[in-house]
């Protein structure tokens, strides 16, 4: 969708829309909004609904950045010690690499 | 590891026609679609060339036959290709001038250079990928070619060849063009002779009973002398001059044309 | 190159019009070549342990260093400037020592060993060699934990380095076509890799080679055997596989489950079916144990014609004739027997039809084992016993040594008692031992103290090292028929072991005529070890499988449990034609088990060729042979853990890695000089950037440099050609 022809009410509405999408697990969305948004947010000049998409798109960036931190800990962690998990990890993985412990 | 080989004859063999591509056709649909309709065209050629390599038992093993007949039917098809591109000027013509994008001008149409050059250039990538893709494929790792005694520089001089045959075919597009609507038929047999002959050339890089070493040099600088020759008269076709290039070194733009 | 080329492309667009798979001659041909007269070390893996070779997934690249001698080894470790390098070893370098050394090293990315055994100055046969342990079986024998543990009173297989159990991360292979051994040396390593006399090392192009070895499995079995049985995607993977294969049984009085089976009333004579090698299919296995199986089949074809008369005596003693299996991996067979024995699954019950009756340990009376037996220490056989079972049995044990000797004696075979402190070697016996110390039991092998077997368990243990081999003189059509030196002893001491059972079975001495075919010996030999595609297999198969045989020996390893091994099959057809009747009045046709009667199989065999014809005489075999699973009980049949005898850790738990198709390759190029790809790629950008600057200026400059056409072309505006 092209933002610049979009009316700024709904601008607002899709913006809040996708907030609020990402708190369905979906940290994705956050991560979207925060790019999409981001010149409507910080670059455009004033307009009215501006500064409450603004706070969406700085929640959605906070949301996106947790969600990041989360799963990159997650990700190190699990790789850093899937072999001496055994079992346990063999259960959590969908592939399995070959020839490793 | 080769990989720094593979990248290096990467850039030799396509970087120019890439630069080629980036900066004069990418930016115009037209010049895409007739370029790929060339390359098609070259393909043709590639085809039929097969068949008749497979028809003729006896000769299989002889490279040189099949190398005569594919410059004769490579030719043909870019008179083929010539033929079509006049038929469809007209078609052309309307499709660029109703477009809506802006850049398509009608003087691609009316300086039948371009189009020649951008067929041109379309046989040449064609030409040069189907050469030497398979070759980089096989250059990826982790050997180097050698251990059956060929030389260490087939990489280099297969890709040299290759940008050598990229860029002949762009000259002999734009003078075989030219040539025809001319009816100036002495430089169509300079094109057909001169492909005749540096393929013919390609010859000398085949490792026979009497020749251990393949000669690279012996190819390769007759080739690029040659490449250098069609460089200067298609230069001279599409209506440079020496003059017109002093004039651009010294940076004085002239200021009766507009470049889009 | 460009004409190679052209060439190339007539091919490749003619391919696609022709699904035409021809001999394409791709760049790739002229870099690489490949080597196939090879065998690689694999991976395999126990409840604790990996043990064998992998190599990375794409193959480990090493510069090509033949070691002959001992400089060579040292030139590598001490100056090698190219590491990593890829070691062609002879065999007589080849050893733990050396291995270990280019191990620690961290400089060798893989081994290559010459192996070719026609050729004498390649690879001369070594004078010791055996990957096995020092004291091979140690931990699922019988001695764990008592004043025997640790071979400590002999080290049975002093020669013995281990080298099969020790977990390589690089591949190791031999080398088995002389052509392509002698390529390597000469066009390889003299022409590029040689250091020069001076012990400077070469200068690049350098000649390498890729060992690809990789292995889908890692850390122990039970690792593996999760991974496989837990399959999250929808293509199944498998990591690896049980060891275990069938072990292969006969009595010869077929004693069903109605009739009374007094408790010892059995005598167990077996004999272990398997060795191994760390190699792949290199299996020659010629005394260890192709020997103790030669020498039993002819004892049960021997006894096999005395069947009725013991069959007549009610007091007599049942003969039960048993070949073991997976024994070199930690006793799986004979644990395997014995677990089945304890729930009486052995012979397996059948509900509603009549069935061998099944045998538990209590009905075992005597133990007599055949071990190795080709390479004699004085010229003698050695009778073995357990010290320890021995303090209580004495009598029985000490009668069945005096009956043996006697025997011996009769059959003109040296044979005597080995010092009676010393405990047993590894041996089949002792899985029964561990679990029933009261069973009088002989072990009968060819070593009084260490293995006199230089060769145990590996490619070395052939055919040639133990007296079985054919006189040059002798033509090749003729080896059938030709009685070896080794045929000749074996004959003796199989008729000695007939006789010696017969004895014990009945309680008198045997016939003068119970005596062992030197005709069956020498034909087992043959078929066995130098050729399956004889006459004596073909005549106990069918016509279908004996069209099948191979031409090389079918390997002594027992493998994974989901391949039937060929040698297994066979021993069973030979025994049941050995201990079996033939059935008049019976056509390939109706030569099937009756389904309310499993006391007997039935098989079909072609039988021998008619004089003057190419047809043969069928017949129809009815025998007790037969053959129970010899499969660990640590696994379940589907090839699963089985949690309670797993955690028992008193049974054997190795699994073989399995590999993908193309996991096991070697390609043999040169790696180039590093200065001329540097020169290659830096030419490359500067093209690169180059025509990149130049395409930009003679586009902008395009209307100027070729103002020209505008003259010519009165229509045009602009040009826009570059060149």
């Amino acid at each position: 969708m092209d933002l610049r022809r979009v009316k700024n009410e709904d601008k607002l509405d899709l913006c809040r829309k996708y907030y609020l999408g990402g708190f369905a697990l979906l940290p994705f969305l956050w991560f979207v909004n925060s790019i999409w948004f981001f010149m409507e947010a910080f670059r455009k000049p004033h307009f009215e609904q501006q500064a409450q998409i603004r706070s969406y798109v700085i929640r959605s960036m906070i949301g996106s950045v947790i969600w990041i931190a989360v799963i990159v800990t997650w990700v190190t962690i699990f790789q850093l010690n899937r072999a001496s998990w055994g079992a346990t990890a063999d259960y959590l993985s969908f592939i399995i690499p070959r020839g490793e412990p | 590891m080769t990989v720094m080989e593979f990248f290096g004859c990467t850039f030799i063999a396509f970087g120019p026609p890439l630069g080629l591509f980036i900066f004069t056709i990418a930016r115009d649909p037209l010049r895409i679609i007739v370029l790929i309709a060339s390359a098609f065209f070259w393909l043709l050629s590639l085809l039929i060339s097969s068949i008749l390599w497979y028809a003729v038992v006896p000769l299989r093993q002889e490279l040189a036959f099949g190398l005569v007949f594919s410059v004769l039917f490579q030719e043909t098809f870019r008179f083929l290709f010539y033929k079509l591109l006049r038929k469809a000027d007209r078609g052309l013509q309307q499709v660029s001038q109703t477009g809506q994008n802006a850049n398509v001008a009608p003087k691609d149409i009316s300086n039948k250079h371009i189009m020649a050059y951008v067929s041109g250039l379309g046989f040449g990538i064609i030409c040069g990928a189907f050469s030497l893709v398979n070759v980089l494929a096989d250059m990826w790792g982790p050997g180097t070619i050698g251990i059956k005694g060929d030389s260490q520089y087939f990489f280099v001089a297969s890709a040299f060849l290759t940008l050598c045959f990229v860029f002949l075919h762009t000259f002999w597009g734009v003078i075989f063009f030219n040539a025809w609507d001319k009816r100036h038929y002495p430089l169509i047999a300079v094109v057909l002779c001169s492909h005749m002959l540096v393929s013919c050339l390609t010859l000398l890089n085949q490792r026979t009973s009497y020749r251990s070493e393949p000669l690279y040099l012996a190819s390769i600088i007759p080739a690029y002398v040659i490449m250098f020759t069609m460089a200067v008269i298609a230069f001279y076709t599409a209506g440079g001059s020496f003059r017109n290039i002093m004039t651009a070194v010294s940076c004085k733009k002239s200021s009766n044309y507009i470049v889009d | 190159m460009k004409t190679r080329n052209y060439h190339l492309i007539l091919l490749s667009s003619f391919c696609i019009l022709c699904h035409f798979q021809g001999k394409a001659v791709r760049t790739k041909n002229k870099i690489y070549i490949s080597i196939d007269g090879r065998s690689s070390c694999f991976r395999r893996l126990n409840a604790t342990h990996q043990i064998g070779c992998t190599s990375e997934p794409n193959g480990n690249v090493g510069v090509v260093h033949h070691i002959s001698t001992e400089d060579d080894l040292n030139w590598l470790l001490d100056k090698g400037p190219h590491a990593p390098y890829a070691a062609l070893m002879h065999s007589t370098n080849f050893i733990m020592d050396n291995v270990l050394r280019l191990k620690n090293s961290g400089k060798i990315n893989g081994i290559m060993v010459i192996h070719l055994l026609e050729n004498k100055t390649l690879t001369e046969i070594p004078p010791a060699f055996s990957p096995d342990k020092s004291c091979p079986l140690e931990q699922y024998g019988m001695y764990q934990g008592t004043n025997y543990s640790g071979c400590h009173s002999v080290k049975w297989n002093a020669d013995g380095h281990g080298m099969m159990f020790e977990d390589f991360d690089f591949p190791i292979f031999i080398l088995t076509n002389q052509s392509e051994v002698e390529f390597m040396i000469e066009e390889c390593y003299r022409k590029f890799n040689q250091p020069y006399s001076d012990g400077n090392p070469r200068g690049y192009p350098l000649c390498a080679v890729e060992l690809k070895d990789r292995m889908d499995a890692a850390k122990d079995s039970e690792t593996c055997i999760r991974r496989t049985n837990h399959q999250q995607n929808l293509n199944p993977d498998k990591y690896c596989d049980p060891l275990g294969d069938l072990n292969v049984y006969a009595t010869i009085k077929a004693v069903n489950n109605t009739s009374a089976y007094p408790a010892k009333s059995v005598i167990v004579a077996a004999a272990r079916m398997d060795s191994f090698s760390m190699f792949d299919n290199v299996y020659p296995s010629a005394d260890n144990h192709v020997s103790g199986i030669v020498a039993l089949l002819a004892a049960a074809e021997a006894l096999g014609k005395f069947k009725d008369k013991i069959k007549g005596s009610i007091s007599s003693k049942d003969i039960l004739f048993t070949f073991l299996n997976g024994e070199a991996f930690d006793y799986i067979g004979s644990s395997r027997l014995v677990y089945d024995m304890q729930r009486n699954q052995f012979p397996l019950p059948f509900s509603g039809a009549t069935y061998l009756h099944p045998v538990t340990l209590d009905h075992i009376s005597h133990f007599v084992e055949v071990n190795q037996l080709a390479y004699r220490d004085d010229n003698k056989l050695w009778i073995h016993t357990d010290p320890i079972s021995r303090k209580n049995i004495s009598v029985e044990i000490d009668s069945m040594i005096e009956t043996l000797k006697a025997c011996g004696n009769k059959s003109q075979v040296g044979i005597e008692e080995v010092d009676q402190s010393q405990p047993l070697p590894p041996a089949s016996v002792q899985s029964f031992l561990k679990e029933k110390l009261f069973i009088p039991a002989v072990v009968i092998s060819d070593h009084r103290r260490e293995f006199t077997n230089k060769y145990y368990n590996s490619r070395f243990d052939l055919v040639s090292q133990i007296n079985a081999s054919y006189p040059e003189n002798v033509n090749q059509s003729d080896w059938y028929d030709y009685v070896t030196v080794q045929a000749q002893q074996l004959t003796k001491v199989s008729t000695m072991l007939a006789r010696f059972l017969y004895n014990l079975s009945m309680a008198d001495s045997p016939p003068d005529n119970l005596s062992a075919s030197k005709k069956s010996v020498t034909h087992m030999l043959y078929c066995f070890l130098i050729s399956p595609q004889c006459e004596l297999f073909k005549e106990i198969l069918t016509a279908d499988f004996s069209k099948d045989l191979s031409a090389a020996p079918y390997p002594f390893y027992v493998g994974v449990t989901i391949v039937n091994n060929h040698i297994t099959t066979l021993i069973e057809k030979l025994l049941g034609l050995y201990v079996g009747y033939k059935m008049d009045n019976y056509t390939s046709d109706n030569c099937v088990q009756p389904g309310s009667d499993k006391v007997y199989q039935y098989m079909w065999m072609q039988g021998p060729l008619l004089e003057n014809s190419t047809s043969r005489d069928g017949k129809c075999i009815r025998t007790t042979s037969n053959t129970s699973l010899a499969v660990s009980p640590a696994f379940t049949a589907d090839g699963n853990i089985d949690e309670n005898n797993w955690r028992s850790g008193r049974y054997s738990a190795w699994a073989e890695s399995s590999w993908a198709a193309d996991a096991i390759s070697i390609r043999l190029f040169l790696i180039p000089n590093p200065q001329l790809e540097i020169v290659t790629l830096v030419i490359g950008m500067v093209i690169l950037i180059l025509s990149f600057i130049l395409c930009f200026i003679f586009n902008k400059k395009a209307s100027v440099i070729f103002a020209n056409n505008v003259a010519e072309n009165s229509s045009s505006t602009t040009s826009h050609v570059p060149s």
